[in-house]
């Protein structure tokens, strides 16, 4: 009989492709989790059980009434098995900084939000040494932007535009490239809490076009994953030069214009540091919070399209996790979440799951599907609880690329909506935000398909800054990593029209170096680029042409 | 720097164990890789490797073994364990010119269809000969820390190892003979 296989394989592996899958800081933060697993699971062993008999009385007692109608709330907390409460903690949106969960595309997203809860819950040495580790490397990906080249950049970026607003009303305002911010009455006080400054200074400035990030040096990821942006936009409040705040019961409600598909943007916010790139992460989207969640109301949300649209949608963006492929696991995750008024969707949580890796791609499911439409009780929309199964299924499990995320076409916006009219934008992202400063309408860019590295060298004096950037979507990248004096881009689709792009000053004259590539499959490829000096003006233009067209 | 203290090092402090990562992940993703031939499940079963290492550095004590053996242990159970989990066939992904030259030393000619013989050969073995062929010959690894990562005595590994030789040489030499 076979005891086993033998294959031959006629080339041998080679470094790079090997070299790409280093990555100790993800190892570190693995090695954090389970570790506080282990000491969850020390914790709850006795306490795990008790709750367990407890909730099993209050069911019998409970259950059948509290299924059908009444309190919804009591169902939503008590409906997770106490023994899946270390996984479940980590899938509630509402615990993480960060609101809802990123979904995962790189595992190092899910990993970081992880980090930040143990760092919340056991303060010690150890966290601190890896948030260290953390910073390390941040510090060493991203010191090739010099402050020159930050300070020649930023002169071809537009100006801030300046508001001056009477604070006690209620007031919209247009930016030049059609973003909407709508500020209602007595929302400002200052840092000491003193309220309702009368004259506001605003100021917005607005980036939608992939050239205006590069230039301002932002870039489009969310720890390490990336997002396609649909603008974003910088605002500021001041009153006599000192910044005012925005109160906590207040929100600005901000609207992006756009073209083309809508696409399931939402709010991320950022600080962006003094050189270096900024992490966008996911705002809380709490926003409703105060209103009451139906569980049975007289019209039902739907899902544009049917359920069957709906289950097409998981088919086609379903990508089975490699740890429970391996595994062999399969089954339903029962996942609950809540379609609120707008057709977003919140308070996403697992009902029963199978295993952490396919609860975590089925919040990934959820939390990235298009809007729903509202339930509607008496006519107006409402929040409505939901719960529907998600199916794993191992055998002829869909592994067709995602046909909308795809061959979705790039929005075009390289026509201006002009000033103050509002008819020039087809439709606009409208989304809330309760705090100034950098906000980005965005979303989690989902790529199927085969993925690869590129590894860029730098030039010898190491000073220069490169970005790639998706040509078909509006995503600047960083580099993920940096090993010597090569850097390396994760995670790029294979196919993917890229533009990699360098940009360097040497004697304050400007070199650029550009390539619209696309990578074949692996091995990683390496590109080499070739820096030319060019005019100021011309750098702008060449800069424009190269990003802004399709 | 000496691996001696680097070891020590990272028993104090974890994150610098990111240095023993950076001088063993290519080796050990490779074992892997020739186990699986699958690059995900490398990756995945090469960092569950390194973590185990982690968790357990500090029962490791350097005057048994080479660290990269202990680590190749690990992965050897690692290893075990998928195969156990998914219950698929074991596999062997050899690399095409380290045969050619374990036949050349065979005294075979290299021929692609004595190549596909050999395939077969090999096919036939017991599994833990050809995990001895590969950690002896396509890992370099001494009979020492064979013996280790396999859990047997040195002798036993040596034994071992020259059976599976003589086997080979058998077959080679009825190909020849041929």
């Amino acid at each position: 009989m076979k005891q086993h296989e033998i294959k031959i394989r006629k080339q041998s592996l080679d470094t790079e492709r090997i070299l790409a899958r280093k990555n100790f800081t993800q190892l570190m933060h693995r090695y954090q989790r389970t570790r506080f697993r282990h000491r969850m699971r020390y914790a709850t062993g006795f306490s795990g059980a008790v709750v367990l008999l407890l909730t099993i009385i209050y069911f019998l007692f409970q259950s059948p009434a509290a299924l059908t109608s009444g309190s919804p709330e009591k169902v939503a907390t008590h409906t997770p098995s106490p023994k899946q409460t270390p996984s479940m903690e980590s899938l509630r949106p509402k615990d993480s900084i960060q609101g809802k969960q990123p979904p995962v595309i790189d595992s190092t997203v899910e990993l970081h939000t992880e980090a930040k809860k143990i760092e919340k819950r056991t303060p010690g040495k150890s966290v601190q040494t890896e948030k260290d580790t953390l910073a390390k490397i941040r510090a060493e990906v991203m010191p090739a932007q010099t402050q020159n080249l930050d300070e020649f950049l930023a002169s071809f970026i537009d100006k801030p535009q300046f508001f001056t607003l009477d604070a006690t009303k209620d007031t919209v305002l247009t930016g030049s490239q059609g973003t909407v911010v709508e500020i209602p009455a007595n929302s400002f006080m200052f840092e000491n809490g003193q309220p309702d400054p009368n004259k506001v200074v605003f100021q917005i400035q607005e980036f939608y076009k992939p050239s205006d990030m590069v230039l301002a040096g932002l870039t489009t990821t969310s720890n390490g994953s990336p997002l396609e942006s649909g603008g974003m936009v910088n605002i500021t409040a001041s009153v006599e030069e000192k910044p005012v705040y925005l109160k906590k019961d207040k929100q600005l409600t901000l609207k992006f214009p756009f073209k083309g598909k809508k696409k399931p943007m939402k709010l991320f916010t950022g600080e962006k540091p003094a050189s270096g790139t900024v992490n966008w992460l996911l705002a809380q989207a709490d926003l409703t919070q105060e209103s009451p969640i139906f569980q049975v109301v007289e019209q039902q949300p739907t899902f544009e399209g049917g359920m069957k649209a709906f289950n097409e949608y998981i088919k086609n963006n379903l990508s089975y996790p490699v740890e429970a492929r391996r595994d062999g696991i399969q089954g339903k995750v029962y996942i609950q979440f809540v379609v609120e008024p707008d057709g977003s969707l919140s308070n996403i949580q697992i009902l029963k799951g199978i295993h952490e890796a396919c609860d975590r791609e089925a919040v990934r499911l959820i939390e990235n599907s298009p809007n729903w439409i509202p339930g509607k009780q008496g006519g107006v929309p409402v929040r409505v609880r939901m719960a529907i199964p998600v199916s794993f299924i191992l055998d002829g499990e869909p592994t067709s690329p995602n046909e909308n995320v795809l061959t979705q076409p790039r929005q075009s916006t390289s026509k201006k909506p002009s000033t103050g009219n509002t008819k020039d934008a087809d439709y606009y992202y409208i989304l809330k935000s309760n705090k100034l400063g950098w906000v980005n309408c965005d979303y989690f860019l989902v790529l199927t398909g085969q993925k690869t590295s590129l590894q860029v060298p730098l030039p010898e004096d190491k000073k220069a800054s490169v970005v790639v950037i998706f040509k078909n979507y509006k995503s600047v990248l960083p580099a993920n990593r940096r090993s010597g004096a090569t850097l390396i881009f994760d995670g790029i689709p294979v196919n993917e029209k890229l533009v990699v792009l360098g940009l360097k000053l040497v004697n304050e004259v400007p070199m650029i170096a550009f390539h619209e590539t696309s990578l074949t499959q692996s091995p990683a490829e390496q590109l080499a680029l070739e820096f030319k000096p060019t005019t100021k003006k011309e750098f702008n233009t060449q800069l424009k042409k190269l990003l802004d067209t399709k | 720097m000496d691996e001696h203290l680097l070891i020590e090092a990272a028993k104090k402090d974890l994150t610098q164990f990111s240095r023993l990562y950076d001088l063993y992940f290519e080796r050990i993703f490779r074992f892997v890789y020739r186990r699986t031939d699958d690059e995900m499940v490398a990756d995945d079963l090469t960092s569950q490797t390194f973590l185990q290492a982690m968790t357990h550095l500090a029962a490791y004590e350097y005057r048994r073994v080479s660290f990269a053996a202990w680590l190749y242990k690990i992965a050897m159970n690692e290893i075990h364990q998928y195969y156990r989990k998914t219950k698929a066939t074991p596999l062997f992904s050899l690399d095409q010119h380290l045969l050619e030259t374990l036949m050349e030393e065979g005294g075979s000619i290299v021929r692609e269809e004595n190549l596909q013989e050999l395939t077969k050969f090999l096919e036939q073995l017991p599994s833990h000969e050809i995990t001895m062929l590969q950690l002896r010959f396509f890992e370099s690894k001494s009979f020492k820390e064979i013996a280790y990562i396999l859990d047997m005595k040195e002798s036993a590994a040596k034994m071992c190892t020259y059976r599976a030789i003589q086997k080979l040489k058998k077959h080679f030499a009825q190909l020849t003979g041929n």
